[in-house]
C-alpha cells in the first residue's frame, strides 16, 4: 500500500474550501495545494475536482475571476465567498467533532464497554 | 449566496451555453498542460508526459458533462439537443409535419374558439368589484333567474329598509333607443338604472361622474335640472373619438334632454351578457312607470354586506315584499309569478343568454373535443409509423447505453414541438373562428354582441389543452418505440410490425367511432333545421318585409274618452296606410301591432259573453290589431267566416277574428261566428262580435305550438296604438320600399321613426339562430372529423400494403387475381369500419339523449340520421382504402420478391 490516501467521499469539498481559503487558486493550483498541505499524502481524482468546483460555485461558496497563470496563460481563479468562508468554518468544526468521535470510538477497548 | 445570485449564475450559464463550454475547455486544457509540464520537469519524456497527464485527467467531455450536471444544466442541455434533433426530423419529413401540425392546429383552434365563446357567455364573472357578493332580487321565487324585480314603489321600500345589503339598485332590460345627438338621429343600446347602480357594482367612471342619489328624484318632486347620462368607453370612442369635451353634451331622448356626465371603463358593458349597454340613464327619465304599484318591468341587483348570509337577507326582503303585496290587495290567483323573494347570484350577470346557449355551447364544445381526439389519434398514428421506421436507430441508441427514459424524453420533446406548432397554428384558426362566430351571432336582429378577448384565461386554456394533447398523442408511440429489444437483430424482430399495425388499427377504430358520433350528431341537427324550415308556420315565409313605425303621442289623458282617443290615433295610422297603398312596387300592405316572428306580444284576458267563467290561464290570449289586408299580406288563411274589410270602422259594429286554437278552446266544435267576446280590464269594455276564424300561426318561435290569438281591426283597437308594424309584399326588393315608408310616415305620423327593418325570412333565420349555429358547427366539424379519419384509414392501409408487399407478391406469383388482392386490403378497412360501427352506433344512441332538447320533431335515435352517417363513413372509408388497395394490386411479383 502506498503512503497516499484516496480522499473520502464528501471530504473533497472541505479540502477544496481549505485550499482556496489560503488564497485564490486555479483548478490545477487547487490540486497542487491539497497535495502540498497534506504532505502529498492525499490523492485526488483529477476528474472529480472540476465537478466539485462547479458544484461549490453553483452553491455560492466559491466565485471566480479570470486572471493570468504563472506561465502567462488565461486562467480561471477561484476564491471563497463570505458564504463559503462560513461554510468552511462549519465544515471544519463538524469534521473535528466527527473525527474526534470516530477516533475515540476506535480507541475503545473491551474493558471500556 | 442568495437564491437570486445563484439563479443569476444558472441563468447566465444556461443562456450562453457556448461561452460556458469554451470556458470549461480553456480551464481543463490549461490543467492538463500544467500537469504535463510538471511531469516533464520530473524528467519524463514529452510524449509520455502528455499521455500520462491526459490519462490522469480522464475524459474532458465526460468531466464537462459532470460539471454541467453540477450546475444543474444538464437537463437543459439535453433538452436543447432533443429540440434541435426534433426540429431536424420534422424538417426532413415536411409532409408528415404539415399533416400533424394541421390536424393539431385545427383541433386546438376549434377548441380555443368555442371555449372563447363558452367562457364569455357561460363562465366569466362580471368585471365589477367582488362579483360574488352581488345578488339579483327576484320576486318570482327565482323562476325568472333574476330578471324580474318588484314594482318600483316596492323596490324603494326594500332599498331604504333592508338590513343586509350595502346597496340595492334597479335597472331595466335595456335595448335599442332612438336618440338625437348633434341633430343626427341615432340608435344606441341604452338602459335605465337607479342612482345606486354604479356604486353597488363598484364601477368607477374613467371620466366625469357616475350617478348621485339626487339623480333618483323624479321631476315631479321639483327636479328641474337636465337628467344625467353615463356612456360606455366603447361608445365614447366610437361616437366621440374620446374627446374629453363631451361632459355636458346634450342628448335628446324622445322629448327629454339628458346630458352626458361620465364615461364607464371599457370592461363594463352592463349586466346582460351579449347585450352591451352604451348609454345609462336614471330611472326618473322613464318616470311614468316609477309610480305604478303593480308594474313589473325591471331587475334589482344588490351587494350583500360583509358577513351577511344569503338566507337572512332573503328573509328580510321577503317580509317587506309580502307586506307590500298584501297592501296591494292582489288576488292570490294573480300571484303565481310574484309569490316570494329569491336571491339569485349575479356574479355572471343576468342569464338569459346563458339559458339559451348553455346547452348548444356545451354540445359544440363536446364536438370540438372529439375532433381534437380524432386529430390526436391521427398524429399518434403517424408517430407510431415513424417510430417503427426509426426502430433500428432506437435499437442502436439503446444498445450503446441510452436509457429508455432518455429516449422517451426525446420522443416527448418531438411531441411537444409538434403540439407547440399546432397550438400556434390553432391560435390563428381560433382568432379567425372567434371573429366569424361573433359576426354570426351579431348578425341577427336579436343581435347578440359578444366581445371575447384573447386574454390570459384563454391562453392558459390553450396551454392546458396543448399539453394534454401532446401527452396524449406522444405517450403511446414513445412507449411503443422504446419497447424495442436492443439485443435482437433487426431481422428477427418480426413481432413489432404486427404490434405497430395493431396500434394503428385500434387508433383508426377510435377515429371512425368518434367520427360516426359526430356525423350522426351533425345529421340530427341538420334534420332538425330541415324540419323547422318545413314546419307549417301558418303564414307565408317569403317575400314579406316588415318594419316598425313609431309615433310620438301626447301623454295619455285618462280624462278623455278612450273610444274617441283610440279612434283618432287609428285614423292617423289609416292615413299612413293610404299613402303606402299608392307607393310604387308595393303589391300588398298591412299594419298590425304584432307580426309573425317579431317576438313581441300583447297578452290580455278574454271572456266569452254568455259562457261560464274560466280559469285565468284559459282566459289569457294574445291580441293583435290589424288592418284589412293583414291576412292577405301575410298569407294567413281564414278557415271560417270573413276577414276584416274597410267597412269595419270605429263607429261600426265591433268585430273580432279568433285563431283556430282560441276558437277550439272556447267553442269546441261549434262555430263561434256571431258570438260576442269582451276584453276584461282594458280601457274599452265593448263586446266584439266574432266574424271569422283564422288558421293558427306560430308567432314567437317555430318550435312552439301556436298560441291563442284574437285579431281586432286597428280602427276598433282596445289599446291606443303608439307603434305599428308595416308588413309589405313588394314586387321590388324589400330594401327598396323603406324609403317610401319613411316618406309616407314623415308626412302622416308625428315624430315618426322607422326601425326594425327586416324580412320575415330573416326573422325566421334569427329565430333559429341556435339551431343554425349548432347545425353549422356540427356539420363543419363532422366533415373535418371525416377528413381526419380518412387520413387515418389511408395511413394504416398504406402501411399494411407496404408491410405485405412480399406476401402480395407471392400471392400474385402463384396466380392470385388482382381483384382478390384488392379485396384483401379492402377487407381490412371493412373490418375496421364494421368494428367501429358496432361500437359507434350504441354510443350514438347513448349520447344523443343529451342533445334531445335541441332537436325538433325527430328522436335522438333518428334512424335516417344514423344510417346516413354510417353510409357516408363506409363510402368515404372505401375511397380512402381504394388507393392503397390499387397500389397493392399493381405490385410486380418479381420486384416484391426481391425487395427483401
Amino acid at each position: 500500500m502506498s503512503d497516499s490516501t484516496e480522499v473520502l467521499q464528501g471530504t473533497l469539498d472541505l479540502l477544496i474550501l481549505k485550499a482556496v481559503s489560503l488564497g485564490r487558486l486555479h483548478g490545477y493550483g487547487v490540486l497542487l495545494r491539497i497535495q502540498q498541505i497534506s504532505g502529498d499524502r492525499l490523492q485526488i481524482q483529477q476528474g472529480s475536482l472540476y465537478p466539485a468546483l462547479y458544484r461549490l460555485e453553483s452553491q455560492g461558496y466559491l466565485t471566480h475571476e479570470w486572471g493570468e497563470s504563472e506561465n502567462g496563460r488565461k486562467a480561471k481563479f477561484y476564491r471563497l465567498t463570505p458564504a463559503g468562508r462560513r461554510r468552511f468554518k462549519e465544515e471544519t468544526e463538524y469534521w473535528q467533532r466527527f473525527s474526534d468521535a470516530v477516533g475515540l470510538a476506535l480507541k475503545a477497548m473491551p474493558e471500556d464497554v | 449566496m442568495s437564491l437570486r445570485s445563484r439563479l443569476f449564475v444558472w441563468l447566465r450559464n444556461s443562456w450562453q451555453p457556448s461561452d460556458l463550454d469554451r470556458e470549461m475547455d480553456d480551464e481543463m486544457r490549461l490543467h492538463i498542460e500544467m500537469s504535463e509540464r510538471e511531469l516533464i520537469r520530473q524528467g519524463i519524456p514529452a510524449d509520455e508526459a502528455r499521455r500520462q497527464a491526459r490519462a490522469a485527467f480522464g475524459s474532458i467531455d465526460a468531466t464537462k458533462d459532470e460539471c454541467r450536471d453540477a450546475l444543474g444544466l444538464r437537463l437543459l442541455t439535453e433538452l436543447r439537443g432533443d429540440l434541435r434533433y426534433a426540429v431536424r426530423l420534422l424538417r426532413r419529413s415536411p409532409a408528415f409535419t404539415a399533416v400533424a401540425v394541421l390536424s393539431l392546429g385545427l383541433g386546438i383552434g376549434a377548441n380555443t374558439a368555442i371555449f372563447a365563446l363558452v367562457d364569455t357567455v357561460l363562465l366569466k364573472t362580471m368585471p365589477v368589484k367582488e362579483p360574488a357578493r352581488l345578488y339579483f332580487v327576484d320576486n318570482s321565487g327565482g323562476k325568472s333567474n333574476g330578471s324580474n324585480g318588484p314594482p318600483y314603489p316596492c323596490f324603494e321600500i326594500l332599498r331604504d329598509h333592508n338590513r343586509f345589503f350595502s346597496g340595492l339598485a334597479a335597472f331595466d332590460g335595456g335595448g335599442p333607443m332612438n336618440v338625437i345627438i348633434d341633430g343626427t338621429p341615432e340608435r344606441v343600446r341604452g338602459q335605465f338604472a337607479s342612482s345606486a347602480y354604479f356604486d353597488v357594482l363598484g364601477v368607477r367612471p374613467i371620466l366625469g361622474r357616475a350617478f348621485t342619489s339626487a339623480d333618483d328624484r323624479p321631476s315631479a318632486e321639483g327636479a328641474t335640472d337636465t337628467p344625467p347620462a353615463v356612456i360606455s368607453e366603447v361608445f365614447w370612442e366610437r361616437r366621440f373619438a374620446r374627446s374629453p369635451d363631451i361632459l355636458g353634451k346634450p342628448i335628446l331622448l324622445g322629448r327629454t334632454w339628458v346630458a352626458i356626465v361620465g364615461v364607464t371603463p371599457r370592461a363594463f358593458r352592463g349586466l346582460r351578457p351579449g347585450s352591451p349597454v352604451d348609454l345609462t340613464l336614471p330611472m326618473r327619465v322613464s318616470e311614468n312607470r316609477l309610480t305604478s304599484k303593480a308594474y313589473w318591468w325591471f331587475s334589482v341587483v344588490g351587494r350583500l354586506k360583509d358577513g351577511a348570509s344569503v338566507e337572512e337577507a332573503r328573509a328580510d326582503l321577503d317580509g317587506m315584499f309580502q307586506a307590500y303585496m298584501t297592501d296591494l290587495g292582489l288576488k292570490d290567483s294573480s300571484r303565481v309569478y310574484f309569490n316570494q323573494i329569491a336571491l339569485v347570484p349575479a356574479d355572471r350577470g343576468l342569464n338569459d343568454l346563458r339559458n339559451d346557449f348553455a346547452t348548444p355551447l356545451w354540445i359544440v364544445m363536446a364536438i370540438v373535443g372529439l375532433v381534437l381526439l380524432i386529430g390526436c389519434a391521427n398524429v399518434a398514428n403517424l408517430l407510431v409509423a415513424r417510430a417503427s421506421a426509426r426502430q433500428s436507430e432506437i435499437a442502436v441508441r439503446l444498445a450503446i447505453g441510452a436509457s429508455r427514459g432518455r429516449l422517451v424524453r426525446q420522443l416527448l420533446t418531438e411531441g411537444a414541438l409538434l403540439v407547440t406548432l399546432g397550438a400556434a397554428v390553432g391560435l390563428v384558426f381560433a382568432r379567425w373562428g372567434v371573429s366569424t362566430l361573433v359576426r354570426f351571432l351579431a348578425g341577427g336582429q336579436g343581435s347578440i354582441l359578444l366581445e371575447p378577448r384573447f386574454d390570459g384565461r384563454l391562453l392558459t386554456f390553450v396551454a392546458i389543452v396543448a399539453a394534454l394533447t401532446g401527452l396524449l398523442f406522444s405517450i403511446v408511440p414513445a412507449l411503443h418505440a422504446t419497447r424495442v429489444d436492443a439485443a435482437k437483430p433487426e431481422s428477427l424482430r418480426t413481432s413489432t410490425p404486427g404490434r405497430r399495425a395493431r396500434i394503428g388499427q385500434a387508433l383508426v377504430v377510435v377515429q371512425v367511432t368518434l367520427s360516426l358520433v359526430l356525423l350522426s350528431g351533425a345529421a340530427l341537427f341538420v334534420r332538425t333545421l330541415q324540419k323547422l324550415n318545413s314546419v307549417d308556420a301558418g303564414f307565408a315565409r317569403h317575400g314579406i318585409a316588415t318594419m316598425r313605425v313609431e309615433a310620438m303621442l301626447a301623454p295619455l289623458d285618462s280624462s278623455r274618452d278612450a273610444h274617441s282617443e283610440h279612434a283618432q290615433v287609428a285614423q292617423m295610422w289609416e292615413g299612413l296606410l293610404e299613402r303606402l297603398h299608392s307607393q310604387p312596387g308595393i303589391s300588398s300592405v298591412a299594419l298590425s301591432t304584432m307580426s309573425p316572428m317579431a317576438r313581441r306580444s300583447r297578452g290580455v284576458l278574454v271572456d266569452v259573453v254568455g259562457s261560464p267563467p274560466r280559469s285565468e290561464s284559459d282566459r289569457s290570449i294574445s291580441l293583435n290589431h290589424v288592418t284589412a289586408d293583414y291576412f292577405d299580406t301575410f298569407g294567413i288563411r281564414l278557415i271560417e267566416g270573413r276577414a276584416f274589410t274597410d267597412r269595419d270602422r270605429a263607429t261600426s259594429t265591433r268585430v273580432a277574428i279568433l285563431n283556430r286554437a282560441a276558437a277550439r278552446l272556447y267553442f269546441g266544435d261549434v262555430s263561434p261566428i256571431g258570438r260576442l267576446v269582451k276584453f276584461t280590464g282594458q280601457r274599452i269594455q265593448d263586446p266584439y262580435e266574432i266574424v271569422g276564424v283564422a288558421q293558427d300561426t306560430r308567432y314567437g318561435s317555430l318550435r312552439k305550438d301556436p298560441e291563442r290569438m284574437a285579431y281586432l281591426p286597428l280602427s276598433q283597437a282596445v289599446d291606443r296604438v303608439g307603434s305599428v308594424i308595416v308588413g309589405v309584399r313588394a314586387a321590388i326588393e324589400p330594401a327598396g320600399v323603406v324609403g317610401g315608408v319613411r316618406d309616407a310616415a314623415a308626412k302622416t305620423v308625428p315624430g315618426s321613426a322607422v326601425t326594425d327593418i327586416i324580412t320575415i325570412d330573416q326573422q325566421i333565420d334569427d329565430s333559429m339562430l341556435r339551431e343554425r349555429l349548432v347545425a353549422l358547427l356540427a356539420t363543419v366539424f363532422g366533415a373535418l372529423a371525416l377528413v381526419l379519419a380518412c387520413m387515418g384509414v389511408y395511413g394504416v392501409l398504406s402501411y399494411a400494403v407496404l408491410r405485405r408487399t412480399r406476401e402480395i407478391g407471392v400471392r400474385l406469383a402463384i396466380g392470385a387475381r388482382r381483384g382478390s388482392v384488392i379485396w384483401l386490403i379492402v377487407r381490412e378497412t371493412v373490418l375496421l369500419i364494421a368494428i367501429a360501427l358496432a361500437i359507434g352506433i350504441p354510443m350514438v344512441l347513448l349520447t344523443a339523449r343529451y342533445v334531445q332538447t335541441q332537436l325538433f320533431e325527430i328522436t335522438p335515435a333518428d334512424p335516417l340520421a344514423i344510417s346516413a352517417a354510417a353510409v357516408l363513413l363506409v363510402a368515404v372509408g372505401a375511397v380512402a382504402a381504394f388507393l392503397p388497395a390499387r397500389r397493392a394490386s399493381n405490385v410486380d411479383p418479381m420486384v416484391a420478391l426481391r425487395c427483401e
